[in-house]
């Protein structure tokens, strides 16, 4: 039975055996408004009470039979008894039984003889005490309720003692029992996962130190390891000196909004089928990549795919076979993209390339941080020949073609909508010149596209037929003015257009990998000529050949080095290799090995275009070279500036230093060849002295030294 | 058998207490509380007599006690006193003095002081237990 909370007036139940203390009491109870009911025994008081739900019960201590004690020790212990209050009447002189009372359950004693009115001030007073105490327990219930229901957990700090009391709903919440938790600041940390920590510290003590609130969104580490966001809501409640006395807060389970948050965002911005970016997210990315080309003057490339014919592979296979398709192009385009050389190689760090399906068989590509508008059709160029494989879906076969358009910032548009369109009216271009390949938006820059494929096609072909020649610029000792030697120089026979400098298709060259090929070639051919100009009684001199990366990096210098020497038994010393400083320092360990070798073999080395690149003097003093070639950027403006005398003195004061020789190269002057020599320079090279020129022409320049054998 | 008179002293402010639970138009309460203690006591004393003639140690006591609350609620201190007194000693199961303090009762008795009088600020109400004669003292 439920207690009968609802009614007018409160109700007490009298319990005394003399019938007149009985009368006393009901009357002074029911003048301040409360029900009475009466027992003369305390077995009768038990019996009502359990019927009849007093709010509480005025208790005599000495009865017959069942004393006070007794019967209030039995209420407490009976349904509804244990929050009841219960007030014992008793003698003045009676402080042991008053004692005793309280160790029995009772709330409060009078003394007899009774005063009605203490008597009732008192009974009200219990009244109100309890009711207060029920209401509080029932909001509290109703409390935890809203908050198990919330998930929220409510938590009280106090940072003079650090102690952290967290509510039953905060602990269910962290996973653990209310008496398990240490019940501090730190215990509370510790729970908080790691990455948040500080976060979360530093916000609960901005509330103590600048009075703001917190409102912050954290995760917490439950025992098994796995962890939920919390939304964390605090303040400070202070005392009238405005110190803090303590900090309240609740902690909010919010991980079931957080996953909702993000499945809603990735509903919002990627394409349910490929799991790509759509079109919304993709003109996003655009818009801040275009602040910052911008900014930073960069080139963008946006590139429009559309599938070829893809309603016909969706009308015979269907819709199935056809998403499978997309999806499967999807990946295709992702990998074709990721793989591209020039997308990877020109940025290290952050992606530079961004994918997006736009819907149906549409797809757009974003390429930021472009080194040149080429890498663009290069990884058009790419997307079209991995897209020209076939798919397999579900045992078909299909074959599918893509044509992709191209427009570039800033030159085709500086808008997204602009460059999309763009794109797309590229992309229908490349539709009318027979599908399956890419066009620029700009007709220029499709000339020069078709242009550089054409020129690779015919620079794979020179390698194999070898239409490369190599020049010669001769080098001079400053101080006889003598011929010591030559740098060899690469230039390009082309059938059509007649010789070619390297600036013509050195970057072409290194695209397409041909570069190292061709380096290879120069050195065998200036090792030959060399021998050759030997054996005919020439003055022996040394020619230095260009090291690029690609051959220097690669696995396949040292045997050539090795190769071209024995082939032609050449003097090893009568051939120098130089690099520059950017390709020395590239890998500096591994540079070491690899100079060190060929050191060993008895070849000359020279660090190129010195005073350029990014320059380590300490790591120059580990590299076992020979000699250093000023750049010629120094040596042309060593006569008009004030600056690169002293820089050009200082190289060869610290070459010197380290036992180098010093070469200056692009010396055109007169004055510039006095000042060198002034300056303690070795060697030089430039049109003062000689062109680049055949080798016939560098031979005759060479002094014989001794006749043959007469014979 | 005569009349059991027991004289006593119901000191005012405990009268003055119980009138303060008077309410307009309801039966005079200090009447019935006396006629309830009236009632009550009569009850116990034979009881009290019975007790000690047959040296019961706890139905003195408890006869004794009985009487207590409502002699102090009624303002007879000298007579809860007495009783006290004897619930002490039938606690303690001495039946020596019983006779001696009973007789002190029952003294009280036998003076019959009749009438009402001023005496140091406390009135005095003394009346027999015959119907008649309480209510002229009312």
């Amino acid at each position: 039975m439920e207690p009968q909370r609802e009614r007018a007036a409160p109700l007490a139940l009298v319990v005394d055996d003399d019938r007149l203390i009985r009368m006393v009491v009901r009357e002074a109870l029911e003048q301040s408004g409360l029900e009475v009911c009466e027992a003369d025994s305390g077995a009768q008081a038990l019996e009502l009470f359990a019927t009849a739900r007093p709010d509480i019960v005025v208790l005599d201590v000495i009865m017959p039979g069942l004393d006070g004690f007794a019967t209030c020790a039995k209420l407490r212990g009976s349904v509804g008894g244990g929050r009841v209050p219960i007030l014992i009447m008793t003698g003045l002189d009676d402080a042991e039984s008053i004692a005793h009372a309280y160790e029995q359950g009772a709330t409060d004693f009078i003394t007899k003889p009774l005063n009605p009115m203490i008597l009732s001030y008192r009974v009200r007073y219990m009244l109100r005490g309890s009711h207060t105490l029920d209401a509080l327990i029932k909001s509290e219930a109703r409390l935890g309720l809203a908050q198990r229901i919330a998930k929220i957990g409510n938590w009280e700090w106090r940072p003079d003692t650090n102690q952290f009391t967290a509510s039953a709903e905060l602990c269910r919440l962290m996973g653990i029992r209310s008496q398990d938790f240490a019940g501090t600041f730190d215990a509370f940390i510790q729970l908080v996962h790691a990455e948040d920590r500080d976060r979360v510290n530093e916000a609960l003590k901005r509330i103590l130190s600048e009075r703001v609130p917190c409102d912050i969104d954290h995760r917490l580490v439950l025992p098994n390891g796995a962890d939920f966001t919390v939304n964390l809501q605090a303040e400070a409640v202070f005392d009238h000196q405005l110190k803090a006395l303590s900090v309240v807060g609740t902690a909010q389970d919010i991980s079931e909004r957080k996953q909702s948050e993000q499945e809603i965002h990735r509903l919002a911005y990627f394409d349910s089928l490929t799991g790509l970016p759509n079109r919304v997210l993709f003109k996003d990315r655009l818009t801040q990549a275009l602040l910052h080309a911008r900014r930073y003057r960069t080139t963008l490339a946006t590139l429009f795919l559309d599938l070829d014919r893809f309603k016909v592979i969706n009308d015979t296979l269907g819709h199935n076979v056809g998403d499978l398709l997309l999806k499967s192009v999807a990946d295709r385009l992702a990998e074709s993209v990721r793989h591209s050389d020039s997308v990877s190689r020109s940025v290290e760090k952050e992606e530079n390339y961004s994918f997006a399906r736009l819907g149906g068989d549409e797809f757009t590509v974003l390429l930021t941080n472009l080194r040149e508008v080429h890498d663009a059709g290069k990884v058009a160029r790419r997307i079209v020949e991995a897209m020209a494989k076939p798919f397999s879906i579900e045992g078909n076969e299909i074959f599918v073609t893509v044509s992709v358009g191209i427009a570039i910032f800033p030159v085709d548009g500086d808008s997204v909508d602009a460059l999309l369109k763009n794109a797309d009216s590229a992309m229908y271009h490349a539709k009318e010149e027979g599908r399956n390949n890419f066009q620029f938006y700009s007709n220029t820059l499709n000339a020069a596209a078709n242009e550089r494929l054409i020129l690779e096609g015919e620079l794979r072909h020179a390698v194999d037929r070898e239409e490369f020649v190599v020049f010669y610029q001769p080098q001079i000792d400053l101080r006889t003015g003598g011929i010591i030697g030559a740098e060899a120089l690469v230039r390009w026979q082309h059938p059509q257009r007649g010789l070619l400098h390297p600036a013509d298709f050195l970057l072409a060259a290194m695209d397409t990998g041909l570069i190292r090929a061709i380096d290879e070639w120069v050195l065998r051919t200036a090792c030959r000529h060399n021998q050759t100009w030997q054996q005919r009684g020439k003055m022996p001199v040394c020619i230095s050949v260009n090291v690029s990366n690609s051959l220097f990096h690669g696995n396949t210098l040292l045997s050539v080095v090795a190769e071209a020497l024995s082939q032609t038994g050449l003097t090893p010393a009568c051939l120098e290799l130089e690099l520059t400083e950017s390709i020395a320092m590239r890998n500096v360990d591994a540079s070491i090995v690899m100079l060190t070798t060929l050191k060993a073999m008895g070849v000359l080395l020279s660090i190129d275009d010195f005073g350029t690149g990014y320059s380590s003097l300490s790591y120059l003093q580990r590299l076992p070279i020979n000699s250093v070639k000023i750049d010629q950027s120094f040596i042309q403006d060593i006569l008009t500036q004030a600056r690169p005398a002293p820089i050009v003195r200082a190289i060869i004061a610290m070459a010197h230093s380290l036992d180098l020789l010093v070469l200056a190269e692009g010396v055109e002057q007169e004055a510039q060849r006095t000042l060198l020599l002034e300056q303690g320079c070795d060697q030089a090279q430039g049109y003062l002295f000689g062109r680049p020129m055949p080798a016939d022409a560098f031979a005759a320049l060479l002094p014989l030294v001794h006749l043959r054998k007469a014979g | 058998m005569r009349p059991c008179v027991i004289p006593v002293v119901l000191e005012r402010h405990a009268l003055d207490a119980i009138r303060s639970l008077q309410r307009n138009g309801r039966p005079d309460f200090l009447a019935r509380l006396i006629d309830q203690y009236v009632a009550s006591s009569t009850e116990h004393a034979v009881p009290i007599r019975r007790a000690m003639a047959s040296e019961d140690a706890s139905a003195l006591w408890q006869a004794a006690h009985a009487l207590i609350s409502s002699s102090g609620m009624m303002g007879a201190s000298m007579f809860a006193e007495l009783c006290h007194e004897l619930e002490a000693l039938g606690r303690a199961a001495t039946f020596v003095r019983v006779p001696d303090v009973l007789s002190q009762l029952e003294a009280s008795y036998s003076e019959r002081v009749r009438g009402s009088r001023r005496r140091s600020g406390q009135r005095t109400l003394i009346w027999n237990l015959k119907e008649n004669e309480r209510r002229r003292w009312l």
